[in-house]
């Protein structure tokens, strides 16, 4: 060991003598410092607000996080008054089943709700799509009400109460709908990152007149769903009439609306996801179970024209 | 070892020239489930102070087809040879799995008949047996009382009394606003909970409630015992019965009814009355 390490040193030596060798011919020295290849980033983290029957999760900084009474929410309060609640969160990278947008076990016919998703991409344009997958529609048990002829609820009908039931039907009557909360001036202002601010974007209110509806409602398929951000927002850049074709404006008017649909780098954008459980739903649904995997992808929108995730 | 570090680089080259930057966020396992409301009932009963077991069952589903009566059946009453003093209590508990709601009780009698004519009842002056299936004499002169019990089967002192006085089955069916010959109760309804007295006040799903409900066939006297824990129905249940003013009228008579317990979700119902009632 100590006879390499000898001879190595030796070797370093002789370098260094012929390194002092070659200084003494004429020279002249043209540095272009800084060169840089450095990739750039497609950084997608993902907020969330929950609210459940006029309650909203509230999580104040360094207490957990309750149901509160939104204004004009009037008592019975359901979820309760200071109950734990998990769909609310800051601006985070998801954390595969650490954050779930809906996480509702006790649910009733006439619940309805509605989630406000911020997505930001941070660094660069890209392309953003929204996938539904793994969806269960568990039936759990034939809860006893579920047995009665007049539910209609096949596999359950005349069963024992407590048999297992294989197919649910929460998914068939649970309705879900998507809207872009941009509030009401078109595009993302990101409360007044330039000055300008829209209360209503991001309020997680639906403006009719002004907020477009980009997934109509209706139930979620059993395979799943998956949806191009950039064909609703395309359409969006009509309906608003915008005009700058990449969607750039600096969180003006417009703001991270493309004529292409691009997600434009480091607009937050907001939307609401609405869903409805309708009073008219009968006893089939009872402690049946609708589990999906919400998944939001970017992918760099230059020299990927067709978005390729 | 050279090779396997060549297939490795291969690898990584290959990944690099399909990805483009991008990033994935998932949010795995959202769960929606729906909760239940599944009433539950239990019935303890005694009949001249003993306990009767073919109308007594631990909580169940009356339609499950394992109840202590005849071909599974849960019958609140199942006496077939009832005679004037005869006297019943019965405490009902009634469970709502999981979450609150409102609760309505019927009585629907489907027949008062006088299913023949004995000798000793056309000689004390009723009229011979038709095929009308309302001419008996049963239901005028069985009289009921129902309270809110704390589960001893005893009616106590301070216990809530569901109506004043003991009132006959048939003027209890007889306004029939609940439907021909059947009498609403009300358990919870939004301006009324029975067990309570107040208002906006549903039944707490998974609390169990207890329906004291004493029957006599004749003349019912309420006579409360002290509240305490040593009550017993085989006892003193609270109440007297005098047969002594009837007569051989209700002789072979029959009554046959339905008890029907229906509870509703309360949340997203804020008004909610019990039909048949005020």
């Amino acid at each position: 060991m100590k006879r390499i390490l000898l001879s190595l040193s030796v070797i370093a030596a002789v370098v260094a003598i012929a390194a002092g060798v070659t200084t003494a011919f004429y020279q002249d020295t043209e540095t272009s410092t800084g060169n840089t290849f450095a990739a750039g980033g497609i950084d997608l983290k993902v907020d969330s607000t929950a609210h459940y029957n006029g309650m909203v999760c509230v999580c104040p900084a360094g207490a957990a996080c309750t149901w509160q009474p939104e204004t004009n929410t009037q008592p019975p309060f359901y979820p309760a008054q200071g109950s734990a609640c998990t769909g609310t969160w800051g601006q985070t990278d998801l954390k595969d089943g650490i954050r779930r947008f809906f996480d509702y076990k006790d649910l009733k016919p006439g619940d309805h709700g509605e989630d406000t998703v911020s997505l930001h991409v941070l660094g660069n344009d890209a392309w953003g799509k929204f996938e539904i997958a793994n969806v269960k529609d568990l039936g759990i048990i034939c809860a006893d009400p579920e047995t009665d002829l007049g539910t209609v609820d096949a596999d359950c009908n005349l069963q024992l109460a407590g048999t297992t039931e294989s197919d649910g039907e929460l998914r068939e009557n649970l309705i879900f709908s998507v809207w872009l909360d941009q509030g009401t001036i078109p595009g993302f202002q990101n409360n007044g990152q330039q000055g300008i601010v829209d209360p209503q974007e991001g309020d997680n209110i639906l403006q009719k007149e002004v907020e477009p509806i980009i997934i109509t409602p209706g139930t979620i398929d059993a395979q799943g769903e998956s949806y191009l951000l950039s064909d609703a927002l395309k359409a969006v850049y009509v309906t608003s009439q915008c005009t700058v074709l990449d969607g750039h404006t600096n969180y003006d008017r417009c703001h991270g609306i493309a004529q292409d649909g691009r997600m434009v780098g480091s607009a937050v954008y907001y939307f609401g996801i609405d869903w409805d459980l309708p009073l008219a739903t009968g006893n089939e649904i009872q402690t049946d179970e609708l589990q999906a995997d919400l998944i939001f992808k970017a992918v760099q929108q230059r020299n990927n024209p067709t978005q390729q995730f | 070892m050279i090779i396997a570090a060549t297939a490795s680089l291969a690898t990584v080259a290959v990944k690099y020239t399909t990805a483009l930057l991008s990033d994935n966020e998932v949010s795995a396992g959202n769960t929606f489930a729906a909760g239940a409301i599944d009433l539950k009932i239990d019935n303890h009963s005694y009949y001249n102070g003993a306990l009767s077991p073919s109308t007594t069952w631990e909580l169940a589903d009356l339609d499950d087809g394992k109840g202590p009566s005849g071909e599974g059946k849960y019958l609140f009453f199942n006496f077939h040879d009832l005679k004037p003093g005869d006297w019943g209590e019965d405490t009902i508990s009634v469970h709502v799995k999981d979450n609150d709601a409102w609760a309505c009780t019927l009585i629907q009698l489907t027949t008062d008949d006088d299913t023949s004519s004995t000798e000793p009842e056309l000689s004390d002056g009723d009229a011979t047996d038709t095929a009308d299936l309302w001419d008996g004499e049963l239901a005028h002169n069985l009289n009921f009382i129902f309270w809110a019990d704390d589960g001893d089967n005893v009616l106590e002192d301070g216990e809530r009394l569901f109506f004043n006085d003991p009132t006959s089955l048939d003027d209890l069916t007889k306004l029939g606003l609940a439907g021909t010959h059947t009498a609403g109760l009300v358990l919870a309804q939004s301006n009324y909970n029975a067990f309570t007295g107040a208002a906006n006040q549903p039944l707490t799903g998974g609390q169990d409630y207890y329906i004291g409900k004493a029957w006599c066939f004749g003349k019912m006297t309420l006579q409360p015992v002290p509240a305490g824990n040593n009550n017993n129905p085989t006892i003193n249940p609270g109440i007297k019965c005098d047969g002594a003013g009837l007569n051989n009228l209700t002789q072979t008579d029959s009554i046959t009814g339905n008890v029907i317990f229906t509870a509703l979700q309360s949340r997203h119902v804020p008004s909610y009355r019990c039909p048949g009632t005020l």
